[in-house]
C-alpha cells in the first residue's frame, strides 16, 4: 500500500498522505465528453497533477510530474473506468466497484451529463449542499422553494448495513417548479443516497408519473482541498424538452448554488459538531458529517481536534 | 498631519466611516484577519458581527438587514440587532431556535466619524488620543503593506497639501490592520474648516496617501 503524498493547496499544507478511505476509492475526473480527442486534458486530482488522453481505443490516464509541461504516456499510468459517461481514476488500487445507478437501465430514462462547475470550495461542502432542503425557498426561490413553504419535515436517515452508504427517505417539500416538466406546484418527495465520500445521488417525484422518479447525481472531484470540480448527472422522465433545455435547468440550479457555497467558512467541511450548529432539518447533513468521520475521509474537512486520521 | 493608531492600551480599531454605513445595507470589511458584518438596525442601532452565520457558516453580509433582524441568504434564518440572537428558524417555524443559533458579536462604538471595534475588548476607550473639535472624512486609502511598514512610512511621509492645514485644525490617520497583508488609512480632519478648503484637502491628502502607497507597495515583498 503506497502512502500518497498530496501538494499543498490554498490553506494549512497536508503533511499526511491521502487516508486509504479515499486513496482506494473511484474518482471522477470529467465527463467522457469533455476530455478532447487526441489532446491531453491535464488537470489535478488530491492535488496531484494527472492527464488524461481520449484515442480512439479509449481513455487512458496519468499521474504526472507537474500540469504543464507533461505529455501523454508519461508518468504513472492509474486505473480507469468508464460509468455513467464520466470517467474515473484513482490513485490508489480500489479493492471494490463504483456505486450502482440501476435507474439508468430503465429504457425510457433521458441519461445526460448536465455541467461541470470549478467551485472555490471543498467538495465536501458542495455534496453537503446538494442533500439540503431548508435552502430551496431562499436560495432556488421560484423553482425549488417558495415562501411560505419553508418547513422541513421529519424525514428517516440511515446508514446501510455495511456502512458503505448514508441514506435518507420521506423528505418530503413543496416545490413551485420541481424540473422543466411540472406544470404547477406539488409537494415532492424525495430520497437521498451518499453512496460515496464526495457524490450524491438524489431521486425526487417526476411530475409526469406518481410512482416513479427523477435521478439526479452530483459527482464531485477534489481538485484539492478547498477547490472542487462539480459535475451533475441526470436521468430524467422527461419525453417534453431538448437536452440543451434539461441542461440548463440543472446548470441555473447550480449556478443559485454557487455563491453560497464559495462563501462558506471555513471552506473545509466541520466534522465536530460543536462547530457549526445543527437543527432537526439539518439530520442528513450531520449523518453525512458523522459518516465521514466514522470511514475515515479527511480530506476537504476539519476534523475535530484528537480525532484519530 | 499626525499618524494615530489608538493609542488607549486597548486594542479598539477603526474599520469603517459612518458614512459608509447606508440604510439597509450590510458591509464587509476585515480587522486582523477576521472577516466582519457591519449594519444598522432601522432604530439606529449599530452592529459588529463575525461576518459567519452560526448554522453553516455563510457569509452574513450575503444576506438582507431587514430593519431589526438580519437575514442569511442561505437558509433565511434571522439574527436579531444587539444580541445577534436567532429568532426564527423557516425550517422549523413552530421551533424555537436554539440558544446556541447566534451570531458572534463584537463591542463597537462611533468615535470622529467612524467606526470602532475590539475583537479582544468589550470596553471601549474612555480616553482618545484625538484632539477635540468636528470632525470631517478624508478618503480611506487602501494599502498591501502591514501596519508597522505603514505607520513607519507615515512617520517618515512628507506631507504636501499644496496651501496651509488652517491652524486650528490638524489631519489625523487611523490605522486599521485588515489582515498581516493590508492596511486601510482612515483620515479625518478635525476642527473647523471652509467647505472648499475641505474639498481641496481631501483631494491633496488623497494624491499624498496615493504616493505613500506606490512607495509602500514596491518595498512590500510579494
Amino acid at each position: 500500500m503506497t502512502q500518497i503524498t498530496v501538494g499543498e493547496s490554498q490553506g494549512t499544507p497536508r503533511s499526511s498522505g491521502l487516508e486509504p478511505s479515499v486513496l482506494h476509492e473511484w474518482h471522477v475526473l470529467n465527463a467522457m465528453e469533455e476530455i478532447p480527442v487526441g489532446r491531453p486534458l491535464r488537470t489535478r486530482l488530491f492535488g496531484v497533477p494527472v492527464l488524461a488522453v481520449q484515442t480512439p481505443d479509449g481513455v487512458s490516464v496519468w499521474r504526472t510530474a507537474d500540469t504543464a509541461s507533461s505529455r501523454a504516456g508519461e508518468g504513472d499510468p492509474l486505473p480507469v473506468r468508464v460509468r455513467y459517461g464520466y470517467v474515473w481514476t484513482s490513485l490508489g488500487s480500489p479493492a471494490h466497484e463504483l456505486f450502482e445507478l440501476p435507474e439508468c437501465d430503465e429504457p425510457d430514462r433521458r441519461l445526460g451529463h448536465a455541467g461541470t462547475f470549478a467551485v472555490h470550495t471543498s467538495a465536501p461542502r458542495v455534496v453537503e449542499n446538494f442533500l439540503d432542503m431548508a435552502h430551496f425557498p431562499f436560495v432556488h426561490g421560484g423553482y425549488l422553494g417558495v415562501e411560505p413553504h419553508t418547513e422541513v419535515q421529519d424525514y428517516d436517515v440511515a446508514v446501510s448495513a455495511d456502512r458503505r452508504e448514508v441514506i435518507a427517505r420521506r423528505c418530503r417539500f413543496f416545490q413551485p417548479m420541481a424540473s422543466l416538466v411540472a406544470k404547477e406546484g406539488f409537494e415532492v418527495e424525495y430520497v437521498y443516497r451518499v453512496p460515496h465520500p464526495y457524490c450524491a445521488v438524489l431521486y425526487k417525484s417526476s411530475a409526469l408519473y406518481p410512482e416513479r422518479k427523477d435521478l439526479i447525481a452530483l459527482v464531485t472531484r477534489p481538485v484539492d482541498e478547498e477547490h472542487t470540480s462539480a459535475s451533475l448527472f441526470q436521468a430524467m422522465l422527461d419525453d417534453q424538452h431538448s437536452d440543451v433545455a434539461i441542461r440548463q435547468f440543472q446548470q441555473l440550479i447550480f449556478a443559485q448554488d454557487k455563491p453560497i457555497l464559495e462563501n462558506q467558512r471555513p471552506r473545509r467541511l466541520p466534522l465536530d459538531p460543536r462547530q457549526e450548529t445543527s437543527v432537526r432539518a439539518d439530520r442528513m447533513s450531520a449523518a453525512y458529517r458523522r459518516w465521514l468521520l466514522e470511514s475515515g475521509v479527511r480530506y476537504g474537512t476539519l476534523a475535530p481536534a484528537g480525532s484519530l486520521p | 498631519m499626525t499618524a494615530v493608531i489608538c493609542e488607549t492600551g486597548a486594542q479598539w480599531y477603526p474599520i469603517c466611516a459612518l458614512a459608509d454605513l447606508v440604510p439597509q445595507h450590510v458591509l464587509e470589511t476585515e480587522l486582523l484577519g477576521v472577516d466582519l458584518a457591519v449594519w444598522r438596525s432601522r432604530a439606529g442601532e449599530l452592529n459588529v458581527w463575525h461576518n459567519r452565520c452560526p448554522h453553516r457558516g455563510v457569509r452574513l453580509t450575503l444576506g438582507a438587514n431587514l430593519g431589526s433582524e438580519l437575514r442569511c441568504a442561505y437558509h433565511g434564518y434571522r439574527f436579531a440587532s444587539g444580541t445577534g440572537r436567532c429568532q426564527a428558524l423557516p425550517a422549523h417555524p413552530n421551533r424555537s431556535p436554539p440558544a446556541s443559533m447566534q451570531v458572534r458579536t463584537l463591542a463597537c462604538i462611533e468615535h470622529a466619524g467612524l467606526i470602532w471595534t475590539s475583537l479582544d475588548s468589550a470596553e471601549p476607550p474612555t480616553q482618545w488620543s484625538l484632539p477635540d473639535g468636528p470632525t470631517s472624512d478624508l478618503y480611506p486609502q487602501h494599502i498591501a503593506a502591514p501596519l508597522s511598514q505603514v505607520t513607519t512610512a507615515l512617520a517618515q511621509h512628507t506631507w504636501d497639501f499644496g496651501h496651509e492645514v488652517p491652524t486650528d485644525a490638524s489631519i489625523v490617520a487611523l490605522l486599521q490592520p485588515v489582515n498581516p497583508r493590508h492596511t486601510v488609512i482612515h483620515g479625518v480632519l478635525v476642527g473647523h474648516v471652509e467647505t472648499t478648503t475641505l474639498q481641496h484637502l481631501r483631494r491633496a491628502h488623497a494624491a499624498s496617501l496615493a504616493g505613500l502607497r506606490r512607495v509602500l507597495e514596491m518595498e512590500a515583498p510579494a
